[in-house]
């Protein structure tokens, strides 16, 4: 297959979510020759990225999951002002005040539960009771009249546009950006000197091999020998493109266990893109994409979480089995946090993960530093674009927008 | 290190971090990504943090339950000068704050990274200092027009001093090519060297160009030159302290007045008093200058630098089909535009020029990116930044999209040989041939033999018998130079060889030729049926005939190709704007959906979706087949076809051809086919894959339109 003519690069990146196309952004930046290759979401849609719930998180809905609360507020405070920083260094607007975030939360234990949690992760002064006359009518058909309503600094982020202006840096600054129909191959040779990367048949050189492609990295890693090491969370997430009957951006129900987000970026602009999640969430082992399932009891209990008027969606919306990568103990980080790892033998392999997309840019910098250990300056900086020829087909141009299909092949469907 | 020994700066930022409580400086660390012993180096002035980190410190304080006397103190820091505040105040200019919240990928940060320390704070100084001594007249009075006027694209003329000069610079851009604005809407585009030695084909960054002495800057017709000389003149001017006065010439003016007088004492008229030395001649349009006076002007323009080696030249050219004789000159070559600067582009130049009060002014602009992006074809002519403009006012004014190929590059060819020549007031062949018709002429039959003989360059002596017929008494060298220099479609190589520089205009010009030729169509094109470039001929053929009835009717009767690539050519040439007798669009559309009710026959249709149609959001379109034994594989050679085909007819719903295969395709027997003509009322880019399962298949279209 001929799908790229190729040449020498100074670094190519394999994933084309936001990591991977943060990394090209900063590393081309500096003048390197960058090549970025990514599989198509259209109709296959491996990354996860652009599936998520796009939620820059104050760290209210994962305090709870650690025994040391201080790495709690650590990650809060990581996750929520390092999404704020990458949208300001990338000229994204950021959430305004109404779209900010409604929490529920039922009987004096919760209520109790959620002021302290505040005042653990210091956001107290954003954490503000409402009056059930407003919260009926920001919320309108979600409304529940028990129970007490917050604003809380959580919003939906516009990750599309992250991702379209990191792409847009990648692209002013000379990276190429492919898609290409087949998955990457990689294999070291015996004496472990040299990586060789397959493209569909055809060689591609480089001198650092970045591996970004979320759970592809799992794949990628086993292609060459390597034991995964970290586990993996499957959260089902639910794709709804109907009205809900709300105004609301973001809505968290604490004691149900069950959240929403609303995004402006699915095609057409549609104002009724919402992505659903609930508590439920279990480790699995790895699947490829095309036999991921949702389990039938994960099902159920998702179901349980929502409320009546919206479990019908549950019929009718699309799932999306949805893998959180979580680094384990050898990695030496802690609960998805941005790690990067470099090949035990060949270290001008990486792999790397965000842990979270607000983390994108900033995990993108921590791995152009590993990347530009390798690569001498002289000769390199400054040079611009890499003579790489694409044609229209397999240049990574179009739209960037949440994926809103309502079925895939894959990773959606019910394990009978 | 005392207190009082530490920077502003330093004791800011440690107050940030020691007085409010939030981390200690271990889990600072932690946060942000760095050691501890970086957080050390920052507080005691030793090194800074990245801008990036600082911002993160910054901000999680801002939303934190802290003491906000801390945060008050450094944002007061942060506004002062930043030389006055840290040591290290030179990386940080103008100000610690504007440090901090600068886009991490705007023009100044892409510069910034590719420099060492040192650099950096050279160019910040540059970039943010504040009015300095006049040195050796570089703040004198502007002497040829000022930036204002020069970006808004109408006060050139107005000086008394630069009529003679300057005029053309304005005047001259056809169309809305002219509105390539030098300010906000300039779009930099990729300038790399022409060089024999290994730095060919390196780019050049654009703030090195006006650091080079002496550059001559080529590129193909309508990519540019002249715009990328009106932005230097502007960005010379507009710089402070300002370095150099421009002075922009056309060089056919200076021609004619160099006819009577030398380059020095023309100039004297405006640099009486100014240095020599600050001066930047540019130089604009060495190729329109007849072959006879370009000796001449050069000649003077070298003895100018010998007497005056200090003054800055640059000059910009086509393509010369001799050598110019610029010896001490840098070769440059402007690039055409990159998809993603095609994309600026358009967006930029229809939404502000032409729909500035319509709120939907991004959704009609999708919808010339849509078409764009089924016609790779297309794309490649528009890369050059002419044919973009000619192509969006058709867009703006005739709601021609990209789907009307022919028409397109039809409108760009007469646009470059005739229109803007003659705006230019330029004549490159004073003799009879040297019509913009009769350029063309000559053109497409080179195109069209070169096509048949399939070598991609051909000797100066081939040319005599594909011209023996047309009534021009020039030598054939001549002929291909002014063709050259007039086109760009033609590139003269070393040994009196000619090289075709663009397959599409090639493939165009051939299928004119077909068109217009006495000869019989079927003729033309059945010996070299084969070959997949006349494949393309054959489409520019039928969209630009008055009649295609002939083609078609060719191409259903020819036995020399299989019946598959014959069903993917017939598709491909009904996927466009024609003219043909209803009947025959009417045989040609049954004949192809009757080919493919073959091919699916056996395939059970799983899933079917339109969505949309009465909502003002996106609308969509989905197909899932299935096939226990799928005759043929779609992965194999004539299962591709087949794909192929069903995406030309999608391409093939805004033409002629519409009706015949929707009437078609609703009436079929074959499900898939029957839900696959509904696709056809959604616009967007038509997808497809195949999924293989243990010998069946599946197969997952879709189309998805944004509102």
């Amino acid at each position: 297959m001929n799908i790229i003519r190729a040449t020498d690069v100074d670094v190519l990146i394999i994933g084309g979510g936001i990591l991977g196309v943060g990394i090209a952004a900063v590393v081309a930046q500096r003048g390197f020759r960058v090549l970025l290759l990514r599989l198509p979401d259209i109709n296959r849609p491996h990354a996860d990225t652009l599936r998520n719930q796009a939620w820059l998180q104050s760290g209210l809905m994962y305090i709870d999951r650690f025994e040391d609360r201080k790495h709690g507020l650590l990650l809060a405070k990581r996750m929520f002002h390092g999404g704020n920083a990458m949208l300001a260094q990338l000229g994204v607007q950021p959430p305004s005040d109404d779209r900010r975030g409604i929490l529920r939360v039922k009987g004096v234990d919760d209520t109790n539960q959620l002021l302290a949690d505040a005042k653990d992760l210091s956001i107290s002064k954003l954490v503000n009771r409402i009056p059930h006359s407003e919260a009926e009518s920001r919320l309108g058909s979600l409304y529940d009249s028990q129970g007490q309503y917050f604003t809380i600094p959580d919003a939906p982020f516009d990750e599309a546009m992250v991702m379209t202006r990191l792409r847009e840096a990648a692209q002013q600054n000379g990276a190429t950006l492919a898609e290409t129909a087949e998955p990457i191959t990689l294999k070291l040779d015996s004496s472990k000197k040299a990586l060789q990367v397959d493209l569909g048949g055809q060689p591609v050189k480089s001198k650092v091999t970045v591996c970004a492609a979320g759970a592809g990295n799992i794949s990628l890693r086993d292609q060459l020998g390597l034991q995964p090491i970290f586990t993996i969370r499957q959260t089902p997430l639910l794709v709804a493109d109907e009205d809900l009957g709300t105004n609301a951006f973001l809505f968290a129900d604490r004691s149900r266990g069950w959240s929403f987000t609303r995004h402006p970026s699915a095609p057409g602009g549609s104002a009724n893109a919402y992505v659903i999640g609930t508590r439920v969430h279990r480790p699995v082992d790895f699947k490829p994409a095309d036999a991921r399932r949702i389990l039938a009891d994960d099902f159920k209990l998702f179901r349980q979480c929502l409320p009546d008027s919206l479990a019908h969606l549950c019929d009718r919306g699309r799932f999306t089995a949805g893998y959180e990568i979580i680094p384990d103990e050898s990695t030496r980080t802690r609960y998805v946090e941005p790690w990067v790892d470099q090949h035990p033998e060949f270290p001008q392999l990486l792999f790397a993960m965000p842990g979270r997309a607000t983390l994108g840019l900033f995990t993108a910098r921590q791995v152009a530093t590993s990347v530009f250990k390798h690569l001498s300056d002289d000769g390199h900086r400054g040079k611009g674009r890499s003579s790489l020829g694409l044609s229209n087909d397999q240049a990574w141009n179009g739209q960037v927008h949440m994926h809103f299909e309502p079925y895939f092949d894959f990773n959606d469907y019910f394990d009978d | 290190m005392n207190q009082l020994e530490r920077s502003e700066f330093a004791r800011a930022l440690t107050s940030l971090f020691d007085d409010t409580g939030l981390f200690t400086r271990k889990e600072w660390a932690d946060l942000i990504g760095v050691s501890p012993s970086a957080v050390s180096q920052w507080l005691s002035d030793a090194t800074v943090p990245r801008a990036d980190h600082l911002y993160m410190i910054f901000d999680t304080l801002k939303g934190s339950d802290v003491p906000q006397q801390p945060l008050d103190n450094f944002r007061r820091m942060a506004e002062l000068p930043a030389i006055t505040v840290s040591p290290h105040g030179k990386r940080m200019l103008p100000t610690v704050w504007a440090y901090m919240t600068r886009p991490a990928f705007d023009a100044l940060s892409n510069q910034l990274a590719k420099l060492d320390t040192k650099e950096q704070e050279e160019l910040l100084e540059n970039a943010f200092k504040t009015k300095v001594p006049s040195h050796r007249g570089a703040n004198k009075p502007v002497k040829i027009a000022d930036a204002a006027a020069l970006s808004s694209g109408g006060g050139l003329g107005s000086h008394p001093h630069s009529k003679c000069f300057l005029s053309h610079a304005v005047e001259r851009c056809p169309d809305n090519f002219q509105v390539a604005e030098v300010g906000a809407g300039f779009i930099k585009p990729f300038i790399t060297r022409i060089a024999a030695d290994d730095s060919a084909g390196s780019e050049l960054r654009w703030e090195e160009l006006q650091q080079l002495p002496r550059v001559i800057l080529f590129s193909q017709p309508g990519c540019g030159k002249t715009t990328v000389l009106r932005r230097l003149v502007s960005e010379i001017l507009s710089a402070e302290p300002r370095s150099s006065t421009p002075i922009y010439m056309h060089m056919p003016c200076l021609a004619t007045l160099l006819a009577t007088s030398t380059l020095a004492s023309t100039l004297k008229a405006f640099t009486a008093d100014m240095v020599p030395d600050e001066i930047t001649l540019l130089l604009d349009g060495l190729d329109e200058v007849p072959g006879n006076a370009r000796k001449r002007i050069l000649d003077s323009l070298f003895l100018f630098l010998d007497e005056c080696p200090q003054t800055s030249v640059i000059v910009a050219s086509r393509p010369l089909s001799c050598e110019p004789g610029l010896k001490d000159f840098v070769q440059l070559a402007i690039e055409p535009f990159s998809y993603s600067q095609v994309q600026r582009w358009v967006y930029e130049r229809l939404a502000r020029n032409y729909w500035n009060s319509e709120p939907r002014r991004g959704a009609r602009v999708e919808t010339y990116f849509y078409d764009l992006r089924e016609r790779p074809d297309v794309m490649s002519v528009l890369r050059i930044p002419l044919f973009l403009a000619v192509s969006t006012s058709l867009f703006a004014r005739n709601s021609v999209t990209p789907f009307y190929a022919s028409d397109i590059i039809s409108q760009c060819l007469r646009t470059l040989v005739g229109e803007w020549d003659r705006k230019k007031n330029v004549v490159r062949a004073p003799e009879p041939w040297g019509t913009p018709d009769h350029i063309l002429k000559i053109l497409s039959r080179i195109c069209f033999h070169t096509l048949q003989t399939g070598h991609g360059t051909f000797r100066t002596d081939a040319l005599e018998p594909w011209l023996r017929d047309l009534a021009c008494d020039s030598t054939p060298i001549r002929v291909l130079q002014v063709l050259a220099e007039s086109t760009g479609v033609l590139e003269a190589c070393p040994d009196n060889e000619w090289r075709i520089t663009h397959k599409t205009l090639q493939e165009f010009l051939a299928a004119k030729y077909v068109v217009e030729s006495c000869q019989d169509v079927n003729e033309l094109l059945k010996t070299e049926f084969r070959s997949q470039d006349f494949h393309r001929v054959t489409r520019f053929a039928l969209g630009i005939t008055n009649d295609g009835s002939q083609l078609l009717e060719f191409i259903l009767g020819t036995d020399q190709l299989k019946e598959a690539p014959k069903m993917v050519l017939l598709a491909d040439v009904l996927a466009q704007p024609f003219m043909a007798k209803h009947a025959v669009i009417s045989h040609s559309c049954d004949t192809v959906v009757r080919w493919l009710e073959t091919a699916f026959s056996n395939w059970t249709l799983e899933l079917t979706l339109v969505r949309g149609k009465e909502a003002d959001a996106d609308r969509r379109w989905w197909l899932k087949a299935y096939s226990e034994k799928p005759k043929p594989s779609l992965e194999s050679q004539t299962g591709q076809n087949a794909r192929q085909v069903l995406k030309s007819i999608h391409l093939a719903r805004s033409g002629p051809a519409r009706p015949g295969f929707l009437d078609r395709l609703k009436s079929s027997a074959v499900p898939v086919l029957k839900h696959f003509g509904t696709c056809l009322d959604v616009d967007g880019q038509f997808r497809d894959r195949v999924v293989k399962d243990d010998g069946a298949e599946r197969l997952v279209a879709e189309v998805v339109e944004m509102a």
